[in-house]
């Protein structure tokens, strides 16, 4: 009852958000967040480039793809979307714009991922870190002044997704092999009237150099080392 | 109520008030004791503090009590965190500002001991209480109440300063700190308030502070001497002779309480003297922060927009999120620096060590229970 009320309240939320001139759009649909099987994700993760999709191939299947359904269209085939030659150019362009900007947010070479009980960061290289707080398996919705963010488990994955001005709609989505040293994020570009696109990113596990001395940051020492800590 | 303002308004209408603090320094500025009042002081103005030569006479030497200020975050950590508020931080705000007031106090040589306290205590003869509106390295604001032992309050007044520019630079901080004008503006507001008294209403607070601490130790022989009157304010039926022998031992015991007060007092100024450099470094850092996000700002209004559903139009739409939330990550990261920093300062107190968070409060409670209870067995049944 109380998860039924609390999506309830969560979609009307987003709703809410959606009604706002400059603030992102209503989701198609709430998040539907079952019973949470956590998984543990911590730890020092690499991009696997050979896994990973690679941006300009996509785009050539993709506009190769098009192409071909504007052929088809050109022969009176029934199975082809109607599309203009022109419509062709501007919806490939459009898509362009989101693949390069997937491409952008998705840049990051190495995560560090801390998880509790309570909470996860995942920390990306160049990139601000993704944070959300488990409050009973509960997703937690964050309202700010330049978009809004909402978080949790989805079955075994965890999803963030970022609500930005303009109808901006980013959804990652983490999940993880069962051996625990693959790591595969997920990640779908939307902006309200154009098509999403959606980019896979792989990571491997990796574990840093062991090192005989611990840190703790100060304000105004900086980092204070003490050898031997280990 | 009525009548306390009403005392307010004639004071401000007479003429001899008006002369006595004529002095250079302007007069205090309030409105309605239940309306609290903004005064920002001008950015770049300096307030002398009113300092005396010599140590007031005895009879005007009231003591003064401040309360660890209510640190203002709420309860709401996640709104906090979007507001830039860190409970850590706050916290030890809490604790260092009003040693902060304390030493201007103090450094005016108007007053007799000026204690920081753990907790309240309505006794008191003089007790400064309050919460921190606003604290980012710009600008600090303080809402502080200051009521006497007879309950009447001398002032309820919201003081906000917005910090110089070069406040932090090391050549500056050596000859004044920051915010020092917004303490300073305080301990003559409080100073100007008791010159507004003559003696015997002063003596008037310290009997009556005497009473209640009696009266809370012992209630059944010292309740009685006191009332109130239809204002609310505390008043003296009658009072014990000068040589009652349960009276001279109330007072021993009140003196063990300041000894325990003076040893968390020196805590607090532990607290304060190693905290001092890197508070500044935070305030600092804080100022820098919020005077980059101002320039950001300015620079995003400035830049011309790109085509909506663009690439660069959606870049730039991220891009400002992105900076935002690492600013914010920035902030926490120092955050983390000050508390690491300055939470390990701890006291020892009765061979037990105890840290200055949040178990003071508790200590000071245990200790008057045990005060009252050494009473009692001196006493007897």
């Amino acid at each position: 009852m109380k998860r039924c009320l609390y999506t309830v309240t969560l979609t009307l939320l987003l709703c809410a958000c959606a009604s706002e001139p400059d603030v992102p759009e209503a989701p198609e649909q709430a998040l539907v967040l079952p019973t949470p099987l956590v998984r543990d994700f911590s730890g020092h993760w690499e991009m696997d480039y050979g896994r990973s999709d690679n941006v300009d191939q996509k785009l050539r299947s993709l506009y190769r793809e098009m192409q071909r359904n504007a052929q088809r269209m050109a022969r009176g085939d029934q199975r082809a979307r109607v599309m203009s030659p022109e419509l062709v150019n501007a919806n490939f362009r459009q898509v362009v714009d989101m693949a390069r900007l997937a491409d952008m947010i998705t840049d990051s070479q190495v995560l560090e991922i801390e998880q509790s009980s309570a909470d996860i960061e995942v920390k990306r290289e160049n990139n601000f870190t993704l944070s959300c707080i488990f409050s009973d398996g509960e997703p937690q919705l964050v309202v700010d002044e330049l978009g809004s963010e909402i978080c949790g488990w989805d079955a075994h994955q965890l999803v963030f997704r970022i609500l930005l001005p303009d109808g901006l709609d980013i959804l990652h989505r983490m999940s993880m092999s069962d051996d625990r040293q693959r790591l595969h994020v997920a990640t779908r570009v939307n902006r309200r009237g154009a098509a999403p696109f959606t980019i896979n990113r792989f990571y491997f596990r990796f574990d840093p150099l062991p090192e005989d001395y611990e840190c703790e940051y100060t304000l105004s020492r900086g980092n204070v080392c003490q050898t031997g800590a280990r | 109520m009525h009548r306390l303002l009403a005392c307010w308004l004639i004071l401000a209408a007479t003429p001899g008030w008006a002369q006595e603090n004529a002095g250079g320094d302007p007069l205090p500025r309030w409105q309605t004791l239940d309306q609290p009042q903004v005064v920002e002081a001008p950015e770049l103005e300096r307030v002398q503090l009113v300092v005396r030569d010599t140590p007031p006479p005895p009879q005007r030497a009231l003591e003064v009590g401040l309360v660890v200020l209510d640190p203002g975050t709420g309860g709401d950590s996640l709104a906090n965190r979007q507001q830039g508020i860190f409970e850590d931080v706050r916290s030890a705000e809490s604790r260092y500002l009003p040693f902060a007031l304390r030493r201007a106090l103090v450094d005016s040589n108007q007053w007799g001991a000026v204690r920081v306290l753990p907790g309240s205590d309505p006794g008191y003869e003089l007790l400064v209480s309050g919460k921190i509106l606003v604290s980012n390295g710009a600008e600090l604001s303080l809402e502080l109440t200051v009521r006497d032992s007879l309950d009447e309050i001398w002032l309820r007044k919201t003081y906000s300063l917005v910090a110089e520019e070069n406040a932090y630079l090391e050549t500056e901080r050596r000859l004044r700190r920051p915010f020092q004008d917004l303490y300073h503006e305080f301990a003559n507001d409080l100073y100007r308030l008791k010159q507004q008294r003559d003696d015997a209403a002063l003596q008037r607070i310290r009997e009556v502070s005497e009473l209640r601490y009696a009266a809370d130790l012992l209630p059944d022989a010292f309740g009685l001497y006191l009332g109130r009157d239809d204002s609310g304010l505390v008043t003296v039926q009658r009072l014990p002779s000068r040589d009652d022998p349960m009276l001279a031992r109330i007072r021993r015991v009140r003196e063990q309480e300041y000894l325990f007060i003076d040893t968390t007092d020196e805590q607090y100024a532990e607290l304060y003297t190693e905290m001092t450099p890197v508070y500044d470094l935070w305030r600092q850092y804080l100022r820098e922060q919020l005077a980059f996000r101002d320039a950001w700002e300015t620079r995003l209004a400035e830049r011309d927009k790109p085509r909506r559903g663009s690439y660069e139009a959606m870049k730039q739409t991220y891009n400002n999120y992105k900076w935002e939330k690492i600013q914010r990550e920035e902030m926490k990261t120092l955050a983390e620096g000050f508390d690491n920093e300055v939470a390990p300062t701890a006291m020892e107190l009765e061979g037990t060590v105890v840290q200055l968070n949040g178990s003071l409060d508790q200590r000071y409670r245990e200790w008057r229970d045990i005060l009252r209870q050494i009473y009692q067995l001196e006493t007897g049944p």
